[in-house]
């Protein structure tokens, strides 16, 4: 699967140094920090991470948004060939839901209460694809029924406040894939729901995703659903990535401490269950206060002097595994052999 | 929604009555004589008490009070006691030009300062705080010139200086267009009075509507920002703007009666006004009621009109 990968690399999408800050009174907090990344077409990327760790932030960067006074303070968001965030800002309007659309946390809040479903879903339609309002409620009808909604009419005549949680997650998920965009973002699009209509959920993103070849960026911190639906996982840590790579290679030999750290605080399905589950000890430091090196010196259990001091760049540990850290570096050859043994 | 509308208008009685209570009361302790008004100072004892019976004032009052209420339960408002005329007939010549003047204003006053809350509210979710600062501050002068002052000194300016509308004459529907010209300074005047309110709520509200996730997803399906601001956030911003208009009419019609006086308008007002320095008992009762009315109908409106707008309010 991940060799395929590799022989067809036509890249949807490819970031390159995004960085993001937001002012506070105790300085800049640096959400995300010089972060690239590239998803080829039909490739599912999950970014994981703990709260606060820019994954969220990120993902709504690559769209050209940023909440309340925050501003993209560099980098390059390559999509079709165009810079997004060089774009004017028509133009990006333009992208937005078209190219490059997005399927939100919260269904419950992310849908305006106050216009049908009919109007929210056929408005980008008529809007991106300059289909009549006929032809729009047509697809939007189809669409809809895609989702496995059972009465796709009636749900089109609906507002939200008359749909469940699950429902409205279909809703903005047909919406998402509406236009047929070259990449479709998630934010966490399961955390709202109920456990049994989240694997439906993840099977229609994956469904409708890669039906329409689509490139899928997944925010989660949930590893089960990174497990079962990406192929690559990124792992963010105080607004960097600091370890990337191919799903079960990174779950099988994890070369970020961190990520070793947040695979072993997952208890395992079978087997006893452990007393107190693993955690990592400590917490990130505040975004206003990063260090000159790794941001995660304070919590590694292998920390070397240079890493205080130091920021380790990403380099590549196995074929098409990054991951940022110099005590891992250093011990590469054993590990690797360890590994392949 | 008629079977709600109905309850409303039922609950509205016990309210009523108070004021039918109180309004009597009140009139009938205020210093002054009707009768004295109406014969004048020099009229004699015995022509006096024959003008009060004549008049139905020298019954004991709570005969009196009794006499009003058997006519209210037949729709009967009694007739002024200088002109003889029924009181409905005055009050219904009057309150046209006064509902044609405070819904004129009030729709004016929407059109003012919900563009004006929309876009402080734009400027302020966009960090331009200086352009949101500006307009506050405009909005603040506004709300604190009082609107005596603000009728001369547009009589002054736009009447007597540039001639533009006539500030005396006629007051008739037969000439729509002399009539648009009288009534268009009270009209402004009052909506000016109403701007403050209104684009403070709007901005606010619409404030709040911006940081919400559905605006969020609008921006990131590419929606246009005029879209956004004006489909997206103002719709969901609505009950705050209509509970203040209800309540910034009621505060209109008070104005009306201080502004009618001085552009010299028939209205319910100057109505009002007359009435009372008369004394003209049953036109006095008569205007307070029909005002407490308009006040009442103005909520079942405003609870109305949320159903209106937001499809989440159910009436119950």
């Amino acid at each position: 699967m991940d060799a395929s990968q590799q022989m067809s690399p036509e890249i949807a999408v490819e970031v390159r140094g995004l960085s993001v800050e937001f002012p506070t009174a105790n300085g800049p907090a640096r959400a995300v920090t010089d972060v690239s990344l590239s998803v080829a077409r039909g490739e599912r990327l999950a970014i994981v991470g703990e709260s606060g760790s820019g994954k969220s932030v990120l993902s709504l960067a690559l769209m050209g948004i940023v909440g309340g006074s925050g501003t993209i303070t560099g980098g390059e968001v390559w999509l079709q060939g165009q810079d997004l965030l060089a774009l004017r800002p028509e133009q990006l309007r333009r992208a937005r839901g078209r190219d490059i659309a997005m399927v939100f946390q919260d269904p419950g809040t992310s849908l305006n209460p106050v216009i049908s479903i009919e109007a929210q879903i056929v408005a980008p339609l008529r809007r991106h694809l300059g289909l009549s309002r006929a032809a729009a409620r047509e697809r939007a009808l189809q669409l809809l029924a895609e989702t496995g909604l059972p009465d796709p009419a009636r749900t089109l005549a609906a507002f939200p406040h008359q749909l469940s949680g699950g429902m409205r997650q279909r809703v903005m998920i047909a919406m998402a894939v509406a236009c047929e965009p070259t990449v479709l973002l998630a934010d966490e699009p399961t955390t709202a729901l109920d456990v049994t209509i989240q694997a439906q959920i993840v099977d229609l993103l994956s469904r409708l995703s890669s039906e329409r070849g689509s490139a899928v960026v997944f925010v989660t911190h949930d590893m089960g659903l990174v497990a079962r639906f990406a192929d690559r996982i990124a792992v963010m840590y105080a607004g960097r990535i600091v370890e990337s790579g191919p799903v079960l290679d990174v779950f099988a030999a994890p070369q970020h401490p961190y990520t070793r750290g947040l695979l072993a605080s997952i208890p395992a399905v079978d087997g006893p269950l452990p007393d107190r589950l693993t955690q990592i000890d400590g917490s990130p430091p505040p975004l206003t206060e990063l260090p000159a090196g790794c941001a995660f010196v304070d919590r590694c259990p292998s920390a070397l002097p240079q890493c205080s001091s130091s920021q380790p760049a990403l380099t590549e540990r196995r074929p098409g595994q990054v991951a940022a850290c110099w005590a891992t570096a250093t011990i590469d050859v054993s590990h690797r052999e360890a590994v392949s043994a | 929604m008629l079977r709600y509308a109905g309850r409303r208008i039922t609950a509205m009685i016990p309210a009523l009555l108070v004021i039918i209570v109180l309004v009597f009361a009140l009139l009938r302790m205020i210093p002054g004589d009707p009768a004295v008004f109406i014969g004048g100072e020099n009229i004699g004892p015995e022509a006096l008490q024959a003008l009060r019976e004549r008049l139905g004032l020298a019954a004991p009052l709570p005969q009196q009070f009794l006499d009003y209420l058997a006519s209210l339960a037949r729709f009967d408002l009694g007739r002024s006691l200088h002109t003889q005329l029924p009181v409905t007939s005055i009050i219904g010549n009057a309150i046209t030009l006064t509902a044609t003047i405070a819904i004129t204003s009030t729709v004016l006053g929407l059109l003012i300062s919900v563009p004006l809350g929309v876009v402080a509210a734009y400027s302020k979710s966009k960090g331009r705080n200086r352009g949101d600062g500006a307009l506050m501050a405009v909005v603040m002068v506004l709300d604190n010139v009082p609107s005596f002052w603000l009728s001369l000194l547009l009589m002054l300016g736009l009447s007597y200086g540039l001639g533009l509308f006539p500030i005396s004459g006629a007051v008739s529907w037969s000439d729509p267009g002399a009539m648009a010209a009288r009534l268009a300074l009270p009209v402004i005047v009052l909506a000016i009075g109403q701007v403050a309110a209104l684009t403070r709520v709007t901005r606010s509200a619409v404030v709040e509507t911006l940081g919400r996730d559905y605006v969020r997803t609008a921006r990131a399906m590419g929606t246009p920002e005029p879209t956004i601001l004006f489909r997206h956030a103002l719709p969901n911003a609505a009950l705050p703007i209509i509970t203040m208009t209800g309540l910034s009419f009621g505060r209109l019609l008070a104005g009306t009666v201080i502004v009618e006086a001085i552009f010299s308008i028939p209205g319910i007002g100057t109505q009002l006004i007359q009435a009372i320095t008369g004394r003209d008992y049953p036109v006095v009762q008569g205007l307070i009621l029909v005002y407490a009315l308009i006040f009442l109908t103005i909520n079942v409106v405003t609870d109305v009109v949320y159903t209106r707008v937001d499809p989440r309010v159910r009436l119950a």
